[in-house]
C-alpha cells in the first residue's frame, strides 16, 4: 500500500497520468464534436430537404392534374429523400375502408395487405391490383393499426416480422421498412409507407425523423388538396346553376312583339341565380293577347322547375281560353296542384287584352293588384278580384272571381311581383306599394321603357345597392293610339 | 335577419295547448328555426300550437309555405295551427294570397 501510494508520489508518473488524463478528454471532446457536427449537418440536410419539398409543394398544388398523380408526386419526393427502393400512399376510403392511390419509386411495393398466393414476376399487374383494392381498416393489417393508432412505426427486420405477410417477403425481401400517419388536426387521412433502402442498410432513427417531418408536410398539402377539390367542385356546381339560369332566362320572352297602338315593356330580375318568378305575353289570335305575371314560392332549383311547368303549361293551355282568363287559372290550378309540394304555391294574375276595344278581362290568383295608371289622374285605379294563390287547395274548392276594365289611351296597365314593393334598404324599410304608385304615377306620360328604368333606379337608389331578397318583374302596357297611326 | 326569435309563453299540458310568440322576419334565413321549435313542440304532445304573430314584421313566401304545411300537419294529426293576432300588414299578405280562409287566424 505505501509502495503504491510512493509510486503515485512519483512526479514522473504524475506527469504522465495527466497527460493520459488530458489525451483521452481530448479524444473525447473530439468525438463529441464530430456528432455535434454531424447532427448540425444532418439538419441542414433536413432543412434544405423539407426547403425543396415545400417549393415543390407550390406547384403540386396548382397543377390541374389527378389527386393520384399529385400524390404519387408526392410520395417519389419523400421517397427519393430517404434512398427508399419504393412506397406507397393509402388513404381513408371511408369511416371503415382504406384503398391504395399512389404507388411510387423504382423497386416493386410489395403487398402489404393483399395476401397474393402466386408469385407475380410482372411489377405492373401487383401495382394495379394493390391501387384496385379497397380494404376493410381492421384487416389492412400494420396499414390499418397505423391509421387507428397513429404511431409511425420502423421496423429493421421485415423478413422476420409478424406484422408483414410472408406473400409480401416472398415477392421481395423487406429488410426495412418506415409508416407514419398523415395526420391534420388529429384527423388521421391515410399514411405514407417507405420500404427498403437502395443502399441496403436499414432505415435509421435519422431517417425515421426525417421521414416523420416529411410526412406531416404531405398531410398538409393533402389537406389543401382536398380543399381545392371541393372548391372546384363548388365552382363547377356555380357553372351548372349559372347554365341553368342562362336557360331560364331564356324561357322568358326575349323581346315582346310589336303591337300596333301599345307600347309593351317587361322587365325581370332573379335575386339569386335561379329566380321563381315568370311573365309572359302570348299572341292569341283576334287582336287578343294573353299577359300573365307569376311568383313560384321560393327560390333555386325547385322553383325554377315548377316556373318552367307553369310557363308550359300556359303557352299550350292559353290558346284554349282565349276568352275565359278565370276558367284557364282554375285549370291551371288543377294541373299544377298536385304536381307542387306541400309548402309551395304559385301566384299569378292572367288576363286577356282585346287590342281592338282595349278590354282588358282578367283574373288573379294570389297575386298582387292589378293597377292602371291614367296620366290625369293622382292615383292608380287597383284591382283585386278574389282569388287564392295556386297550387294549395283542390280543383274542388279553388274558386276565382272575373274582372274586366278598359284601357283607355294613354293609360298604363301595370303588372308586378312582391320583389318590387318588398325591396328592403339596410334598416329594413320596404319600397313600398306608396312609392311605386308615385314614381309611376309621376312618369305616366313616358313610355313604358322609361318608367321602367326610373323605377328601377328609384327602387336601386332605396335600396343603397343591398342584395336583394326576392326576383323583381314588372310587366308595362300602354295603350298609344299615337302608335297605331304609326306617330312613334 | 337580425331579430328573428321565438319564446314560448304558455305550455299547458292540461289542455294540450302551446302558444309561441313569434318575433321579427320569418322568412327563408329564420324558417328553419321557426319549423324546429314546432317539431319540437310537436314532439312534446301539444295537439295545440298557438302562434302569437302580433311582433311578426314580415312574413316571406318561405315562411308562409311553412305555415301551410304545419297547418296541414297538425290538421292530418288531429291537432290544430292557430295564428294570433297578426299585423295588418300579414293579415294583408295572407288576404292576398287567399289564405286568410285555409289559416285558423284569430285577429
Amino acid at each position: 500500500m505505501k509502495e503504491f501510494v510512493n509510486f503515485f508520489s512519483n512526479p514522473l508518473v504524475l506527469g504522465i497520468l495527466f497527460l493520459l488524463i488530458l489525451r483521452i478528454y481530448y479524444a473525447w471532446m473530439q468525438r463529441k464534436l464530430a456528432a455535434v457536427e454531424e447532427e448540425s449537418e444532418q439538419l441542414e440536410k433536413q432543412k434544405e430537404i423539407a426547403y425543396n419539398f415545400l417549393e415543390k409543394a407550390g406547384n403540386i398544388l396548382l397543377s390541374g392534374d389527378q389527386l393520384e398523380e399529385r400524390l404519387e408526386e408526392i410520395g417519389s419526393f419523400i421517397a427519393e429523400a430517404l434512398g427508399a427502393d419504393s412506397g406507397a400512399i393509402f388513404l381513408r376510403h371511408d369511416e371503415n375502408y382504406v384503398k391504395a392511390r399512389a404507388i411510387f419509386g423504382e423497386g416493386i411495393f410489395p403487398p402489404l395487405i393483399q395476401t397474393i398466393d402466386k408469385v407475380f414476376t410482372s411489377k405492373k399487374f401487383i401495382k394495379e391490383k394493390i391501387l384496385s383494392d379497397v380494404v376493410p381498416i381492421r384487416e389492412a393489417r400494420l396499414i390499418g393499426h397505423v391509421l387507428q393508432t397513429g404511431q409511425s412505426q420502423v421496423i429493421t427486420d421485415g423478413t422476420n416480422d409478424p406484422r408483414i405477410p410472408r406473400s409480401a417477403n416472398e415477392l421481395i425481401e423487406i429488410k426495412s421498412l418506415l409508416i407514419a400517419p398523415l395526420r391534420v388536426n388529429e384527423k388521421i387521412l391515410g399514411v405514407c409507407v417507405l420500404v427498403n433502402k437502395r443502399s441496403g442498410e436499414s432505415f435509421s432513427n435519422y431517417d425515421q425523423s426525417l421521414f416523420e417531418n416529411l410526412v406531416n408536410y404531405a398531410a398538409l398539402m393533402l389537406d389543401l388538396l382536398y380543399l381545392t377539390h371541393e372548391v372546384r367542385e363548388k365552382q363547377n356546381l356555380q357553372q351548372e346553376i349559372q347554365l341553368a339560369n342562362e336557360v331560364q332566362q331564356l324561357l322568358l320572352p326575349q323581346n315582346l312583339f310589336p303591337l300596333e297602338g301599345y307600347d309593351l315593356y317587361a322587365y325581370n330580375k332573379p335575386a339569386k341565380e335561379l329566380g321563381g318568378d315568370y311573365y309572359e305575353v302570348l299572341e292569341l289570335g283576334n287582336n287578343k293577347i294573353g299577359v300573365a305575371i307569376a311568383d313560384v314560392s321560393g327560390k333555386g332549383v325547385a322553383a325554377a322547375l315548377v316556373m318552367a311547368t307553369l310557363r308550359s303549361f300556359i303557352k299550350v293551355e292559353a290558346p284554349r281560353f282565349v276568352d275565359k282568363p278565370k276558367e284557364l287559372v282554375e285549370h291551371l290550378n288543377h294541373l299544377l296542384f298536385k304536381d307542387t309540394k306541400e309548402d309551395m304555391f304559385i301566384t299569378l294574375a292572367y288576363g286577356v287584352l282585346d287590342t281592338e276595344t282595349g278590354v282588358f278581362k282578367f283574373a288573379r290568383a294570389g297575386h298582387e293588384q292589378i293597377s292602371i295608371f291614367s296620366p290625369g289622374n293622382s292615383m292608380p285605379k287597383e284591382y283585386c278580384p278574389k282569388g287564392m294563390a295556386m297550387g294549395i287547395v283542390s280543383p274542388d274548392s279553388f274558386h276565382l272571381e272575373e274582372s274586366s276594365v278598359t284601357l283607355r289611351d294613354e293609360e298604363l296597365l301595370f303588372l308586378y311581383t312582391d320583389g318590387v314593393t318588398e325591396a328592403m334598404n339596410k334598416y329594413q324599410d320596404e319600397f313600398g306599394i306608396e312609392r311605386v304608385r308615385d314614381v309611376v304615377q309621376a312618369n305616366c306620360q313616358k313610355t313604358t321603357k322609361e318608367i321602367c328604368g326610373i323605377l328601377l333606379e328609384e327602387i336601386e337608389a332605396f335600396t343603397g345597392g343591398i342584395s336583394q331578397y326576392d326576383d323583381i318583374t314588372l310587366v308595362l302596357i300602354k295603350r298609344d293610339k299615337k302608335k297605331y297611326r304609326g306617330e312613334q | 335577419m337580425e331579430g328573428f326569435s321565438i319564446e314560448t309563453l304558455k305550455e299547458e299540458s292540461d289542455t294540450s295547448e302551446t302558444k309561441l310568440l313569434i318575433r321579427g322576419f320569418l322568412d327563408a334565413h329564420t324558417v328553419d328555426h321557426f319549423e324546429r321549435s314546432l317539431d319540437e313542440a310537436q314532439e312534446k304532445g301539444f295537439k295545440t300550437i298557438i302562434l302569437d304573430f302580433s311582433s311578426l314584421d314580415y312574413i316571406s313566401s318561405a315562411g308562409i309555405g311553412s305555415l301551410m304545411n304545419y297547418t296541414k300537419i297538425m290538421k292530418d294529426k288531429g291537432g290544430e295551427l292557430i295564428i294570433l293576432r297578426p299585423t295588418d300588414k300579414v293579415y294583408r299578405i295572407f288576404d292576398l294570397l287567399g289564405f286568410s280562409k285555409i289559416f285558423n287566424i284569430k285577429r
